[in-house]
């Protein structure tokens, strides 16, 4: 067991480690840096909200970038109204956007697979062509621009003004890092071990006394929560948001994080968001055609690398009794 | 009022031919490979770009387009099921849909590098040009034109299905692939033959729009949508349902511009939301997908 | 005492087949029952009934003296109903303590904590555990229950069922596809568990050594109906029962036919040597040989669950074999795809005949000639209707409306129309009245005559008797006995040791 508890420390150094880093970078590190760290790290939260469902449920959801527009959206709103203080008003717009997950989870989560990969698609278009047309209330092609990001403040006590980026920074990392941590929390739960279950055997579950439905269900709100904490989060930080973030090409993003980085670990989702990113700086400056290699990349996964860059590492160095699933970090 | 009705009712029906040649391909397909082809809307695309390009190279000669451009994206297909899919059959359904989708990235982009993003047009052919009177009102001659496709295809579909050896072998190996298999039916071939056969009148439809549609790199994504939506309503894998679900979306299309302007995108959903819960599989489908 | 499980006038219908056709049970707290039957009895139906994966269509159930006819699966599991599954039926790619987990979990109502971590559990873990020490998989707790062996996977299966303490456990045919040792580890546990804990079994078994070694209690299901039941010994010398398994008698004698001879004499059309087929991690077949020459009307005989679907499958190509050869004459066959199998020159009637529901009878005979091109050999539509008459009359009407009757002569049609060289047919005569069977060992002589080898699988003795020369007998997977037919219907010892119950 000695292997398994020194594995534990290191991982545990290493969150620590990275923990440190981020909040040590805008000391550091000019605009370019911070914004890329927040990049990666709203990328990281939304494709774990993604994976809960994919990697860890067995669900294929083509259209998650619905609930993380809808976040940005109400939280966009919420402020622009200039009374609503930035923290109720991301957490109103996370609420929204679950709300929103269950509602037209409702209506997929009664079908598999195939079905449901078409509805997810179908749905998350659906709320595309809302932002995009309903003008009056999204703004429409152009989309909502200007977003304050207000302040951080308790009555009485302090206030302090978020427009700096250093200062948004603090606060993004800290709710994505609350974020993050909750999703890993749910996925050592028993709940989590039952969504594991379903990927593996639905139908045994069932048989274990489990209604499955409102499982999925519930996982599929859950999932919607956090892409719409995301959403929340990202509107600030950009102060515009367009009909785009609600595209599928968007819910593209955390698809192709998590299976680069590899669907079968907790910690994949977040290293294939690093590596997207990343990979999506350096090519941009080379080539207009990202989608292009991005696409051959998906093909090269999934007809050889199924376990992405976490699976592919831990099968050269793990060792044969490492149970599957999510595995510790 | 009921001529403009029917008036209206006509122009989306026309609309919904390009639809129904999409979904027709994307149903086969699934009802004999059990796949799932999100770049079928893709393969669409694709056909209208070839034939533009086939037009535009031999001077404007819409016929050739027409003919050259489908065929050249049932090679894409054959390529796409023979080297490609095929190496996925065994995987996890994610797996086959993830493939799909790769292509549906790659194709995007590609057209995007070799005709640039901006949209293109073709003029309608002469002999199509121009307009009937149909209830009092203009009806471009070229949507009369592809009503009669759409009729042809169905009825072709069907007779194909029906009344030849060759449709029986289909339907035969879709219901039950294995007994097939064990009758002699070389399964592999009959899946390529479909998945080219599919394709095909993806890209027909797709070159069939170039006159009357501008062509841009996002049609795929539109259409395929669309397809999305017409199959849920009608149900996966029946062509019966393929048909009366574009016919649907078509009129509501067009009902919908004619009375309700704002919400003309949302019907579409609303309309399949509904499908959902009364009849889950759709019309026409089947349920053990 | 009252009863645990009580079901009333229960029905099943699929289509027009009627699977369960008014199914009274008792089942008394304690002990183990056992319900056996042969084919198409209605046992798998029945089980799906009473664990709420299918709806009966009349009839009501009740268990503890509540009604749960509607209930869904997980709501009975709760009540207090567990099963375990023919096919193993776990979660492959996590690990066996964590398999065992998600029922406790279930039980102990603490499945859907969502941030308590799962680790902290410590009631939840050692219950599992506990469950684990008792099937004997402790050792093997933190193994991927995918790479565990069969036996200990079927372990795993009733580890399963277990873990969510129930009153009634339900198991499907546990030592299906196990070797003898295996077979024995779960034949204690199973003893002891009803021994120890206060669970009582239902089960439903093909190998009558674990019924009599475990049953106190046998029910007998025969299309669709209680049949009878009562201890092992009262059922073991009941005629009925002997009668079912053995098969119906035939009316009137079928035409005379040239005496056997003892072994396979002239031109060996198929071969096959040391076979095994597996499902999965389920050893089905064990190093099955047998041969079959031009001309002759061979059978494999055997109770249900022994291996004979598994055989014919597997020479076809549908359930290739992992191991073992397989000749057509003289070529090797083994592992080809089943439409190179049949373009060879053997064709397959599945015993649930798989006809194609969407086409019609026309279209389904025509089938084998627009895909292989013949149909004007020794066989043509003409012909096939001249010894299955029926079939003329039903030319236009849709596979999906045909009686089970004209469904099997209309599989057997459509595979005597790829001119096979060798006819495979699985279960002929299940499911005919004496009327249709006598037809079709009208047809089977017909098709001798012409040239048609046939490899017939079936559990009716009788019916085997007056067609076959030569049989062989599986049993448990394996060629328990080999020889004439006429030999074989003789040796009473042997009919009662493999064929009987």
């Amino acid at each position: 067991m000695d292997a398994v508890a020194s594995r534990r420390r290191w991982s545990r150094l290493l969150v620590a480690g990275v923990v440190i880093a981020l909040l040590v970078l805008p000391q550091v590190g000019g605009r370019f840096w911070q914004y890329l760290t927040l990049n990666i790290l709203l990328l990281s939260l939304f494709s774990l909200s993604f994976n809960l469902l994919f990697g860890m449920t067995g669900l294929l959801s083509f259209g998650q970038a619905a609930f993380y527009a809808t976040g940005a959206y109400a939280t966009a709103l919420l402020l622009r109204t200039e009374v609503i203080p930035l923290l109720p008003s991301v957490i109103l717009g996370t609420v929204v956007a679950a709300l929103l997950a269950a509602f037209i989870g409702f209506f997929c989560v009664r079908h598999t697979h195939v079905y449901f990969a078409m509805l997810t698609l179908a749905f998350g278009m659906m709320v595309y062509a809302i932002m995009w047309k309903w003008t009056p209330v999204t703004g429409g092609d152009d989309g909502l621009i200007g977003i304050p990001r207000g302040s951080l403040s308790i009555p009485g006590l302090f206030t302090i003004r978020m427009d700096p980026l250093a200062h948004y920074y603090y606060f993004l990392t800290v709710l994505a890092l609350l974020g993050i941590y909750a999703l890993y929390r749910i996925s050592r739960s028993p709940f989590g071990l039952v969504l594991n279950g379903m990927r593996e055997n639905a139908g045994r579950v069932e048989f274990a006394g489990i209604p499955t439905r409102r499982y999925l269900w519930w996982a599929f709100t859950i999932a919607g929560f956090f892409a719409g904490l995301a959403g929340s989060l990202m509107a600030p930080l950009e102060s515009t948001v367009a009909p785009a973030s609600a595209h599928w090409a968007k819910s593209a993003e955390p698809v192709m994080a998590s299976l680069i980085g590899g669907p079968f670990t907790f910690a994949g989702p977040i290293v294939g968001s690093l590596i997207y990113i990343g990979l999506k700086e350096v090519i941009v400056r080379f080539t207009q055609y990202w989608l292009l290699i991005f696409g051959t990349g998906l093909l090269v996964l999934v007809l050889g690398f199924r376990g992405g860059v976490v699976g592919f590492l831990l099968q050269r160095f793990a060792r044969r009794d490492s149970p599957a699933g999510p595995a510790e970090k | 009022m009921v001529g403009t009705l029917l008036y209206q009712g006509l122009v989306g029906l026309s609309e919904a031919m390009y639809l129904w040649l999409v979904a027709a391909g994307l149903s086969l397909i699934f009802g004999v490979l059990r796949i799932l082809n999100f770049a079928h809307g893709s393969l669409f695309m694709l056909g209208a770009y070839l034939a533009f390009y086939f037009i535009r190279l031999l001077g404007g000669n819409f016929w050739v387009g027409l003919l050259l451009g489908p065929m050249v994206v049932a090679a894409v297909g054959w390529a796409l099921e023979s080297f490609f899919l095929r190496r996925v059959y065994h995987l996890d359904v994610a797996f086959q849909l993830l493939l799909t989708f790769a292509f549906v990235l790659i194709f995007d982009d590609l057209v995007k590098l070799v005709w640039g993003p901006l949209y293109q047009s073709v003029a309608t052919p002469a002999v199509l040009s121009g307009a009937v009177r149909v209830l009092g009102r203009p009806y471009p001659v070229y949507n009369l034109f592809i009503l009669g496709v759409g009729a042809l295809v169905g009825l072709g579909l069907w007779l194909l299905l029906e009344q030849t050896p060759w449709g029986t072998v289909v339907r035969a190996a879709a219901s039950d692939r294995d007994m097939a298999s064990a009758l002699g039916v070389r399964v592999p071939r009959l899946y390529t033959a479909v998945f080219i056969f599919g394709a095909w009148l993806a890209a027909l439809g797709g070159a069939l729009s170039v006159p009357v549609h501008t062509i841009s790199p996002g049609m795929g994504e539109s259409i395929i949508i669309e397809a999305f939506l017409v199959v849920v309503i009608g149900g996966l894998g029946s062509l019966k349902g393929a048909f009366l679900g574009a016919v649907l979306i078509g009129l509501l299309h067009a009902y919908g511009i004619m009375f309700l302007p704002m919400f003309e995108l949302a019907l579409a959903y609303i309309g399949m939301a509904i499908v959902l819960i009364i009849r889950p599989w759709g019309m026409f489908g089947v349920r053990e997908v | 005492m009252a009863p645990l499980l009580h079901a009333h006038g229960v029905k099943k219908a699929f289509g027009k087949f009627l699977a369960v056709d008014g199914v009274d049970v008792t089942l008394p707290p304690g002990g183990i029952t056992a319900v056996i039957g042969p084919n198409g009895a209605g046992k798998t139906t029945l089980i799906n009934l009473l664990t709420g994966r299918l709806v009966p269509d009349a009839g009501r159930i009740f268990f503890h003296e509540r009604e749960i006819t509607t209930l869904g699966p997980s709501e009975r599991v709760r009540r207090g109903m567990g099963r375990s599954f023919q096919l193993v039926n776990i979660f492959p790619r996590l690990s066996v303590h964590e398999n065992v987990v998600i029922p406790v979990l279930a039980h102990c109502r603490l499945a859907g904590q969502m941030f308590r971590p799962l680790v902290g559990l410590a009631d939840v873990h050692a219950k599992a555990d506990a469950i684990l020490d008792q099937v004997g998989l402790l050792a093997r707790a933190r193994h991927l229950a995918g790479q565990l062996s069969h036996g200990d996977q079927r372990l795993l299966e009733i580890a399963l069922a277990l873990s969510t303490d129930p009153h009634l456990l339900i198991l499907d045919e546990p030592t299906a596809g196990m070797n003898p040792r295996e077979r024995v580890q779960v034949l204690e546990q199973i003893g002891r568990l009803a021994a120890e804990r206060e669970v009582t079994f239902l089960l439903v078994e093909h190998d009558m050594d674990v019924v009599f070694s475990l049953a106190q209690r046998i029910v007998v299901m025969h299309q669709g109906r209680i049949l009878t039941e009562g201890t092992p010994e009262a059922i073991q010398g009941d005629p009925k029962v002997r009668e079912v398994y053995l098969g119906e008698a035939i009316l009137g004698k079928a035409e005379a036919r040239t005496p056997a001879v003892g072994g396979p004499v002239g031109d060996v059309i198929l071969e096959v040597r040391q076979m095994n087929t597996y499902y999965g991690l389920s050893h089905v077949l064990h190093d099955v040989s047998l041969s079959v020459c031009r001309g002759e009307v061979v059978a494999i005989l055997g109770r249900n669950g022994v291996g004979k679907t598994t055989t014919l499958r597997s020479i076809m190509g549908l359930t290739p074999p992992k191991a073992g050869t397989i000749r057509l004459r003289g070529r090797e066959v083994a592992g080809r795809p089943a439409y190179d199998i049949a373009r060879l020159g053997v064709a397959y009637v599945p015993d649930d005949t798989r006809i194609f529901p969407d086409l019609t009878t026309l279209e389904n005979l025509q089938l084998p000639m627009q895909v292989l091109g013949r149909g004007n050999g020794r066989w043509n539509v003409e012909k096939v209707e001249a010894i299955f008459s029926p079939l003329r009359d039903l030319k236009q009407r849709k596979g999906r409306f045909l009686s089970g009757g004209e469904k099997k002569m209309l599989a057997i049609g459509r595979a005597l129309m790829t001119d096979p060289e060798l006819l495979l047919l699985d279960e002929a005569s299940e499911g005919l009245g004496p009327l249709l069977v006598r037809l079709l060992l009208g047809a089977l002589e017909r098709m001798r005559k012409e040239g048609v080898t046939i490899l017939l699988a079936d559990q009716n003795v009788k019916f085997a008797r007056e067609v076959a020369d030569r049989a062989y007998i599986l049993e448990k997977g394996a060629i328990a006995y080999a020889g004439a037919m006429a030999d074989l219907w003789r040796d009473e010892a042997v009919v009662k040791k493999y064929l009987a119950v």
